[in-house]
C-alpha cells in the first residue's frame, strides 16, 4: 500500500530526507519514531505528494506521488503536525469544506462526517465555531478531516497530542480499527507507548535516515541484548552466586536477588530454579525485568553520529 | 482543471470575509459613507467656488477615489491568501487535498478578487446614486457620462492588478508582517497610477485614461498568468527551511557575481572564478540572449515613447516650449569637458536609480525612462516637422553622435531594470524569489560596471565635445 525506495530530499544544500525505503502493506501501522527536525514530516510530506521527491522513488496505494500526485492526494488522509483549523467555521461545515475538495458530493459528506464526529463525542458541539473548541477536540476534529473520504491510507502525525486519556484511547481505537479494515497507517510519535501499543512496525529516523527498525521485541532484543531476568529469594544468598554463574551470565545481584541474562529461559529457569531448590534457597519470585520502548529509542537517538548504528538490522524494508 | 474546487476554495474565503466584522466594518464605511462623504466635498467645492465648469471635472475623480479605497483596503484580505493561512498552520491541510496547484491559486484568487471587486464597485454605485440625487442639474450637464463608465472599468481592472500582485506577495513571504511590508509595491505604483489619471481627467483627455486601461489590462493578465505559472506547492512548504542570513545573501550575490548562468541554475553550482575576458567573450553574449524578453519589452517602450511622443505633440502644446524649440534651433553649448562630466553625472544617476527602483515599482521606473527618452525625440521631431523641418536631420545632428552609443546603453540598462522587477513577481524553476532578486541584482551591477559605466562615459565625453560640433556644422552656426 505504501512503498518508497531510496527517497531523498534536498532544501538547497540542505540534505533533509537521506535514502529512507518503507514499505507498509495493508492492514499495518508503521510507526515513525525520531527527534523534532529528524526528517519523520519531510518523509510524510512526500509520502503524501505535498513535497517532490528530489531523488528515489514511493508509490502509494498503486500511484506515483510524482507522476500522479493528485490520485495520491485522493488516497491519502493527512493529520498535519499542528490541527490548523478555519477558527470561525463550525465542524460541520470544516469537514464538508474537506469532503467537497475530495470529491465528495454533499449528502455522503454530511453522512459521514455526522458518523464521525458522533464517533468522536464531537456531535454536541458540531454547531459550534472551531475556535471554541479544547485543544483535544481541535485534535479530533483534524482526524476526522483526515478520515472524511475513508482513505486507503492515512499519515497521523501525533494524533493524541492534547487529549485526554479517555479522547486518546477513543483515538487509538479508531486507529486500531482502521487497521483491522486493512487501511495502511504511518504514524508520527514521540508517544513510545502508544507506538508500541499501536505499531505493528517501528522505524526510528535520525539525520534524515532510518537508523533503526523493527518490530518492538526486535528492537529491544537487538538494542539492550537478551531479556534480563531477577530472582529474589527468602534467604540471602551465599553460595549460590557462584554456581549460577556458571550456568548463565549474571548482570548484577544483592543480598536475596540476583539479575541475569539469557535469551533460553525455558532451559536456563527451570535449571536455575532447580539449582536454588536443591541448595534450600527458597525462591520468592522469578520475573523477566521490563524494559521500554523508551530505552530503546533514548539509545538509539542519543547516540553522537546520525549513521546507522552498529547491531542494528540494516534491512532496507519496513514490514511484514 | 476543474471548477468544484475553485467554487469550494473560493466560497469558503468569502464567507471567512464576510463573517470578520474587524474585516466587514471599515469595508462597509468605504463602501457606503466615505462615497457619500467625497460627493458632498466635491459639491460643496462647486459651490464655493461658484465654477461648475472646471470644479465638476473634480467629479469623475470622485468617482475614481470612491472606487480606489475599498479596493486599496480590501488587499488586506488578498495578502493574507496564502501566508496567513501558512502563519495559522491551516495550509498544510489544503495543500494537501487532490486539487491542482492552478486550481487552489485561482480558488485563493477569486475569493481575494471578489470582496474588493464588489465592494470597489458598490463604492462607485453608491457615489453615482448620491451624483444622480444631489448634484445640481447644471454641474451634471458638465460630467460626461462615458468618461464615469471609464472610471469604472479602470477601477475594476485596477483591483484586478492590486489582487493579483498582492497574491503573488502572500504566496512568495514567509509571515505575513512581510507581505504587508512587501504591499508597499502594490499600493506605492498603483497610488502613482490614481495620480496620474487625476490629471488625465483634470486635462480631459479620455483617450489617454483608456490607453492607461488597457495597459492596466495588460499587467493584470501578466500577473495572473505570472501568479499561476510560479505558484507551487513545493516551494511554499521549502521556504520553512529557508532561513534568513546576511553572510548568505552576500555569499549568493558574490556566487552571481562570478560567472553568468541562467536563471534557476543554483548558486552552487557556479564554480568557476571571475574572469574580465570570459565576461566580454562569452557571459556578456549569452546575458542578453537570456534577456531577449526583457529587451523585447524596452523595445516596445521605445516605440510606445516615440508613438506618445509625437502624439503629444499634437494634444499638448504650450507657447514656452514652442519658443524654447524656435531659439535653439541650431545652437548648442561651447564644446567642454565640464559638460561632458554633468552629462556623465546625469546619465549615470539616471541609470542607477532607475534600476534601483525598478526593485520597489515591478520594472516600471526602468520602463519609464526609455520611454521618456524616446516620447522627447518623438515630440521634437514633430515639432520640427510641424515647423517644416526635417526631423531626420534634427536627429542626426542633435542626437545620433552621442545617441549611438547612449540610447542603446540605456536600452540595456532598462533591460536589466526590468528583469529586476520581474524577479519580484516570478522565480523561474530553481529559483527562490529571493535568489532571483540576487540573480537580477548581480547581473545588472556587473553589466553597469563593465559595460554601461564605460559606455556612459564615453557617450558623454562624445555629447560634451563632439554633437556641438556636428550640430555647428549640420545647421552652420
Amino acid at each position: 500500500m505504501i512503498q518508497a525506495n531510496d527517497l531523498h530530499k534536498y532544501f538547497g544544500q540542505f540534505h533533509a530526507v537521506r535514502g529512507i525505503s518503507l514499505h507498509v502493506p495493508a492492514g499495518q501501522v508503521l510507526a515513525l519514531l525520531g527527534p523534532n527536525g529528524a526528517g519523520k514530516t519531510t518523509t510524510v510530506r512526500m509520502l503524501s505528494a505535498i513535497l517532490k521527491p528530489s531523488q528515489g522513488t514511493a508509490r502509494i496505494a498503486g500511484h506515483d506521488v510524482e507522476t500522479e500526485p493528485q490520485l495520491v492526494r485522493h488516497k491519502v488522509g493527512l493529520l498535519t503536525e499542528y490541527p490548523g483549523l478555519y477558527a470561525r467555521m463550525t465542524a460541520v461545515d470544516y469537514l464538508m469544506f474537506f469532503g467537497r475538495l475530495q470529491g465528495m458530493n454533499r449528502t455522503d459528506c454530511a453522512t459521514r462526517a455526522a458518523q464521525l464526529l458522533k464517533r468522536f463525542d464531537l456531535w454536541s458541539a458540531r454547531d459550534r465555531k472551531l475556535d471554541g473548541y479544547s485543544k483535544g477536540m481541535k485534535q479530533k476534529v483534524a482526524l476526522i478531516r483526515a478520515m472524511i473520504h475513508d482513505p486507503a491510507v492515512l499519515f497521523l502525525d501525533e494524533p493524541t497530542t492534547a487529549m485526554d486519556p479517555q479522547s486518546a484511547r477513543t483515538v487509538r481505537d479508531a486507529i486500531s480499527d482502521l487497521r483491522d479494515s486493512r487501511r495502511a497507517i504511518v504514524l508520527c510519535t514521540h508517544n513510545l507507548t502508544e507506538a508500541e501499543v499501536l505499531a505493528d512496525y517501528i522505524a526510528v529516523v535520525r539525520g534524515g535516515q532510518i537508523v533503526a527498525q523493527g518490530t518492538s521485541e526486535q528492537l529491544t532484543q537487538q538494542l539492550l541484548g537478551d531479556p534480563l531476568w531477577e530472582v529474589r529469594t527468602a534467604r540471602v544468598l551465599n553460595g549460590e552466586v557462584s554456581e549460577i554463574s556458571r550456568m548463565v551470565e549474571v548482570e548484577d545481584y544483592g543480598d536475596t536477588w540476583l539479575r541475569y541474562r539469557t535469551s533460553r529461559a525455558a532451559e536456563v529457569n527451570p535449571a536455575l530454579l532447580r539449582r536454588l531448590h536443591h541448595a534450600g534457597t527458597p525462591v520468592v519470585s522469578l520475573s523477566e525485568v521490563p524494559r521500554s520502548l523508551e530505552s530503546v529509542y533514548l539509545r538509539i537517538v542519543g547516540e553522537s553520529q546520525p549513521e546507522r548504528m552498529a547491531g542494528v538490522s540494516e534491512v532496507e524494508e519496513i514490514g511484514v | 482543471m476543474t471548477l468544484l474546487p475553485i467554487r469550494v476554495v473560493a466560497r469558503r474565503e468569502m464567507r471567512d470575509n464576510l463573517t470578520d466584522w474587524r474585516m466587514l466594518f471599515p469595508v462597509i464605511i468605504l463602501t457606503f459613507i466615505v462615497p457619500t462623504v467625497i460627493l458632498s466635498a466635491a459639491l460643496y467645492a462647486i459651490r464655493f467656488i461658484g465654477d461648475n465648469g472646471s470644479v465638476a471635472r473634480l467629479i469623475p475623480f470622485g468617482l475614481l477615489l470612491s472606487g480606489f479605497l475599498p479596493a486599496s483596503f480590501s488587499l488586506i484580505t488578498a495578502l493574507e491568501s496564502f501566508v496567513g493561512e501558512k502563519e495559522r498552520n491551516t495550509l498544510e491541510s489544503l495543500l494537501a487535498m487532490p486539487m491542482s496547484d492552478g486550481e487552489l491559486y485561482l480558488g485563493k484568487l477569486t475569493a481575494a478578487l471578489l470582496t474588493p471587486l464588489v465592494s470597489a464597485l458598490m463604492a462607485m454605485a453608491t457615489f453615482a446614486f448620491w451624483y444622480n440625487v444631489a448634484a445640481p442639474a447644471a454641474v451634471q450637464g458638465r460630467v460626461r457620462i462615458d468618461l464615469m463608465w471609464l472610471m469604472v472599468a479602470l477601477i475594476a481592472v485596477k483591483a484586478i492588478v492590486m489582487v493579483a500582485g498582492a497574491v503573488i506577495i502572500s504566496s512568495h513571504t514567509t509571515t505575513v508582517r512581510a507581505a504587508n511590508l512587501l504591499a508597499s509595491f502594490v499600493l506605492v505604483p498603483m497610488s502613482v497610477v490614481v495620480q496620474l489619471e487625476a490629471l488625465v481627467i483634470i486635462a480631459q483627455q479620455p483617450q489617454l485614461l483608456w490607453n492607461i486601461f488597457w495597459a492596466l489590462l495588460a499587467i493584470a493578465v501578466m500577473l495572473v498568468r505570472t501568479g499561476m505559472n510560479s505558484f507551487n506547492r513545493e516551494e511554499i512548504l521549502s521556504r520553512e527551511h529557508a532561513g534568513f542570513s546576511t553572510k548568505r545573501i552576500w555569499w549568493t550575490f558574490k556566487q552571481f557575481l562570478k560567472e553568468f548562468q541562467p536563471a534557476g541554475v543554483a548558486p552552487e553550482r557556479y564554480t568557476a572564478s571571475f574572469s574580465l575576458r570570459r565576461f566580454y567573450r562569452r557571459d556578456f553574449p549569452a546575458l542578453l540572449h537570456e534577456y531577449r524578453a526583457a529587451l523585447l519589452v524596452v523595445f516596445l517602450a521605445v516605440m510606445t515613447g516615440l508613438v506618445f511622443g509625437v502624439f503629444a505633440f499634437g494634444a499638448y502644446r504650450a507657447a514656452w516650449l514652442d519658443n524654447f524649440l524656435q531659439r535653439s534651433i541650431g545652437t548648442a553649448p561651447r564644446p567642454s569637458l565640464f559638460n561632458a562630466a554633468g552629462i556623465a553625472a546625469t546619465n549615470l544617476r539616471i541609470g542607477l536609480f532607475s534600476n534601483v527602483l525598478s526593485l520597489f515599482s515591478f520594472g516600471i521606473f526602468a520602463f519609464l525612462v526609455p520611454a521618456a527618452e524616446f516620447a522627447q525625440i518623438g515630440y521634437v521631431s514633430a515639432w520640427y516637422a510641424a515647423h517644416g523641418r526635417s526631423p531626420w536631420i534634427y536627429v542626426l545632428a542633435y542626437v545620433l553622435p552621442h545617441g549611438l552609443i547612449l540610447l542603446p546603453t540605456f536600452v540595456l540598462s532598462s533591460a536589466l531594470g526590468i528583469r529586476i522587477g520581474a524577479a519580484l513577481l516570478y522565480a523561474p524553476r530553481g529559483f527562490t524569489i529571493g535568489q532571483n532578486i540576487l540573480w537580477a541584482l548581480a547581473n545588472a551591477a556587473k553589466v553597469f560596471g563593465l559595460v554601461s559605466l564605460p559606455l556612459i562615459l564615453l557617450a558623454a565625453l562624445i555629447e560634451g565635445l563632439v554633437t556641438p560640433e556636428v550640430v555647428r556644422l549640420v545647421y552652420g552656426g
